[in-house]
C-alpha cells in the first residue's frame, strides 16, 4: 500500500507573537523620532542658507559703504575717508571684519589686512558684488565680498574687498537648528507617555474581553457579549462565539455518547453482578459443589460482548483523534483488498461468499487522504455487519469517479425501509427491538470516521431493490 | 410467589432468575415482549420483573396489555432508562415500582416483597395463624419459639395458606404458584406437599382442611 505523509504547518512569524502594545507603540515612537530628525536636518540646511544670504547682504553693504568713500580725480582713484572712519564702517560686534581697498594695479588705498581678489578670469561688471571663501593664515575660514568700482571706462579701477569669519554664521545656524530641535525633543517627553497611556487605555478592551472569558466557568460555553466590544474586535469576538458554539455542540455530543455508552453497559454489568452473587451463594451453601456450567457460559458470553463493545467504543473515540494524527495519502483499493482478504475465512465459516474489489487498469486512481488504519476498521465493520445480518452474498467494490472514490459493501439480504436505514446510523441502535448481538456502534463509527476524512457515508437499498449497500464516498486526493 | 422475568440480556435474565429462585420463589424467564404476553396468557404470575427495551414488543406495550386484560400481577420495571418521563410513564401505565439499572439485588428483592405485602393488605412481613408465624422475608416458620424447617416449595405452600387463614385456596392457584416451566407441578404433587406439611404442623394447633373440588384451607383449632 502506497502512502505519503503530508507536511505540517510552518511556525507563525515572530512579529505575530510580539506584544500588541509594542506593535502599536514602536511604529509611533519611530515615526516621531524620524520626523524630529528630518525636521531638524531640514531646518539646519534652510537656516544655514538663509543665514549665509543675510550675512552676505550685510557684507555687500559694508563693501558699498567703503566704496562710497572712493573719489576719482583725473581718472585716478582716492579713498577720502580716514582709516578710523573706514574701520567704523565695517564694525561688527560679533566678530571683527577685515577689509582692503586697492586699485586694480595693486596700489593699497586703505585696509587692515591684505585680502586677495576673487580668482575670476574676467573682471565682473562694476558695482557687482562677488562673494568667495578665503582661508586665512591659521586656518581661519573667511567669507569675502569683492566689489569692483569704475565710474567710467577711462577711470582707474578700484577693488573693495570685505571679509568676515564664517564662525559667526555657523553659530547662528546652530542656534536656529537647536531652537527647532529642542522643543521637538522636549515634546517627546510629553508625547511618549501620552502614547503609552493612550495605547494602554485602548488595549484595556482586550483585558475586558479576557476578563469576560475568565469569568466563564469551565462548563459555561455561552457566547461572549459583543455589545461592549469596539468595532475592531467585534469580528474576533463573533468568531470566538462561533467557535464556542461548535465546541458546545461537540461536547454535548460527547456527553450524550458517554451517557449512551454507560447506559448500554449497565445491563450486562447488572447481569455479571447477579451471576457472581449466585456463584458466591452456591459456594457458601456447598463449597464442594462444582461450578455451574450455565452461569460460567453466561459470564463468558457477557465478557466477550463487553470486550467487543469496549473495542468499538475505543474505535469511536479514536475516530476524531486519529484522522488528525494519521493523515496520509493512500490507495483505498489496497486497504479494501487487505480487509476483504482477512474476512474470507469468517465468511466461509458462516456459509457466505465475500467478493473482493477488483483492481484493474480501468479502476482509475483511488488515492484518498486520511487514516488507512481507520478506513480499514470501517470496511471491516461493514463486512462484519453484512456477514451477520445480510444475505448469502457479500461484495466489496471500489470505484474512482472524477473527484471522489466510492467504497461499497453490498449484500443481497432483505431491503430495509428508509426510517430503519436512518436509525441504523444512531449510536447503540441494535435493530428495531434491540435484538442484534452487536454493540450498535459499527455504523456510527463508520459515519464518524468518513466525515472526519471529509467524506460522506450513506446506507442505501442494494442494487436491484434488494439488500443493503453501505457507501463510503471519499474525495480523491489532490496529492496523487 | 411465582415471578416472571422479562429481560432480553441473557446474563441479566439468568442472574435475576437465580436470585429470585434463591428467595424461594418460582421463576420463569422470557426474552421478549411477545413471549411475556404468551406466558401470562397461560400461567398465573404473582409478579413480573419487566425490562423496557425488549425485542418484538416493548415493555410499555406489554404492561399496557396486561393491565388492559385485567392481569393483576405486580410489575416492577427494571430498566436502564432512568429519566423522569420514563419513570412517570411506567408508573402511570400500571407498574407497581420502577428500578433503574444498575440496581442493588437486595433492593429488587425487598421491593418485590413489599409489593407482595401490600397486595395481601398487610404492612407486616409476618403471617400469623394461631401459634404459627411465617416470616415472608426470611421464609421462616415458627410454632411459638420453635423453628419448623421447610423446603422452598413447602414454604411457598405455607405462605399461600397463611396469607388468608380459613379461606379456601384453589388447587389450581397452588399448582400455578408452585410451578415453573423447568419443574412442572402436578395435582398429585400438591397432595404430597400437603401431606408433608400436615405432618410438620401436627401439634401446632392448625389443620389443613381439604375442600373437595375446591382446594385447601388452613384452619386454627
Amino acid at each position: 500500500m502506497s502512502t505519503t505523509a503530508k507536511s505540517g504547518a510552518s511556525p507563525s512569524p515572530r512579529w505575530l507573537r510580539a506584544s500588541l502594545w509594542r506593535q502599536l507603540l514602536m511604529p509611533l515612537v519611530g515615526l516621531w523620532v524620524a520626523s524630529a530628525i528630518v525636521a531638524t536636518g531640514a531646518a539646519y540646511q534652510f537656516a544655514g542658507r538663509t543665514t549665509d544670504q543675510s550675512f552676505d547682504r550685510l557684507l555687500a553693504d559694508d563693501a558699498r559703504a567703503l566704496a562710497a568713500q572712493l573719489r576719482w580725480e583725473n581718472g585716478e582713484v582716492q579713498f577720502v575717508a580716514s582709516r578710523e572712519t573706514a574701520d567704523s564702517l565695517v564694525f561688527d560686534s560679533l566678530s571683527r571684519s577685515h577689509y582692503t581697498v586697492r586699485t586694480a594695479a595693486g596700489r593699497k588705498l586703505v585696509g587692515d589686512l591684505v585680502l586677495p581678489l576673487p580668482s575670476s578670469e574676467t573682471p565682473p561688471p562694476p558695482d557687482t558684488p562677488l562673494f568667495f571663501n578665503h582661508a586665512a593664515e591659521g586656518g581661519l575660514m573667511l567669507r569675502a565680498v569683492a566689489l569692483r568700482m569704475q565710474p567710467t571706462s577711462g577711470d582707474e579701477s578700484a577693488w573693495v574687498v570685505v571679509a568676515e569669519s564664517k564662525a559667526k554664521r555657523q553659530q547662528v545656524t546652530n542656534e536656529i537648528a537647536l531652537a527647532i530641535f529642542l522643543p521637538a525633543g522636549l515634546a517627546g517627553f510629553v508625547i511618549i507617555p501620552l502614547l503609552y497611556y493612550g495605547i494602554r487605555h485602548g488595549l484595556a478592551t482586550t483585558r475586558h474581553i479576557s476578563a469576560l472569558v475568565v469569568q466563564h466557568g469551565e462548563n459555561d460555553l455561552s457566547p461572549l457579549s459583543v455589545e461592549e466590544v469596539p468595532e475592531e474586535l467585534r469580528e474576533l469576538v463573533q468568531h470566538t462565539n462561533a467557535l464556542l458554539q461548535r465546541l458546545k455542540a461537540s461536547i454535548d455530543e460527547q456527553r450524550r455518547f458517554v451517557a449512551d455508552a454507560a447506559h448500554q453497559l449497565q445491563t450486562p454489568m447488572a447481569g455479571i453482578r447477579l451471576l457472581v452473587d449466585d456463584m458466591r451463594r452456591i459456594q457458601r451453601a456447598d463449597p464442594l459443589q462444582p461450578m455451574d456450567i450455565e452461569v460460567l457460559a453466561q459470564l463468558d458470553e457477557v465478557a466477550t460482548r463487553g470486550a467487543r463493545m469496549v473495542r468499538q467504543l475505543l474505535a469511536y473515540a479514536r475516530a476524531e483523534e486519529e484522522t488528525q494524527v494519521e493523515n496520509q495519502v493512500f490507495d483505498a483499493t489496497s486497504v479494501a483488498l487487505q480487509v476483504t482478504q482477512r474476512w474470507q475465512g469468517p465468511a466461509t465459516a458462516a456459509g457466505k461468499t465475500l467478493a473482493a474489489p477488483r483492481q484493474t487498469p480501468s479502476s482509475g486512481d483511488c488515492s484518498v487522504d486520511g487514516s488507512p488504519t481507520l478506513l480499514g476498521e470501517v470496511i471491516s465493520n461493514l463486512i462484519d455487519n453484512a456477514l451477520r445480518y445480510g444475505g448469502p452474498h457479500v461484495a466489496v467494490d471500489v470505484v474512482a469517479q472524477k473527484s471522489s472514490v466510492h467504497i461499497r459493501v453490498i449484500d443481497d439480504g432483505p431491503a430495509l425501509d428508509a426510517p430503519t436505514r436512518a436509525q441504523m446510523l444512531l449510536p447503540f441502535w441494535r435493530g428495531e427491538h434491540g435484538q442484534s448481538e452487536g454493540s450498535g456502534l459499527g455504523l456510527s463509527i463508520a459515519q464518524r470516521v468518513v466525515e472526519r476524512m471529509s467524506g460522506k457515508f450513506d446506507v442505501r437499498v442494494g442494487p436491484g431493490g434488494t439488500g443493503t449497500c453501505c457507501d463510503i464516498n471519499l474525495p480523491r486526493s489532490a496529492f496523487r | 410467589m411465582r415471578v416472571l422475568v422479562v429481560e432480553d440480556d441473557p446474563a441479566l435474565r439468568l442472574g435475576l432468575s437465580r436470585m429470585l429462585q434463591a428467595e424461594g420463589w418460582q421463576v420463569d424467564a422470557v426474552t421478549d415482549g411477545e413471549f411475556a404476553l404468551t406466558a401470562t396468557a397461560t400461567e398465573h404470575y404473582d409478579a413480573a420483573v419487566l425490562d423496557l427495551g425488549l425485542p418484538r414488543r416493548g415493555g410499555f406495550e406489554v404492561l399496557r396489555n396486561w393491565r388492559t386484560q385485567g392481569k393483576d400481577l405486580a410489575v416492577v420495571i427494571l430498566t436502564a432508562s432512568d429519566g423522569l418521563q420514563s419513570r412517570l410513564r411506567g408508573l402511570n401505565d400500571g407498574a407497581d415500582d420502577y428500578l433503574a439499572k444498575p440496581f442493588e439485588p437486595e433492593e429488587l428483592v425487598a421491593r418485590l416483597r413489599a409489593i407482595a405485602r401490600r397486595r395481601r393488605g398487610s404492612s407486616s412481613n409476618l403471617l400469623v395463624a394461631g401459634a404459627l408465624s411465617f416470616n415472608t422475608d426470611t421464609r421462616e416458620l415458627r410454632n411459638g419459639d420453635e423453628r419448623l424447617p421447610l423446603s422452598p416449595r413447602e414454604a411457598a405452600l405455607v405462605e399461600l395458606l397463611m396469607a388468608s387463614p380459613s379461606t379456601a385456596v384453589p388447587k389450581s392457584r397452588i399448582i400455578s404458584t408452585m410451578s415453573s416451566w423447568e419443574s412442572n407441578f402436578s395435582a398429585n404433587a400438591v397432595e404430597i406437599y400437603v401431606l408433608k406439611l400436615r405432618r410438620k404442623l401436627a401439634g401446632a394447633g392448625v389443620n389443613i382442611v381439604t375442600l373437595r373440588g375446591v382446594g385447601y384451607a388452613l384452619e386454627v383449632r
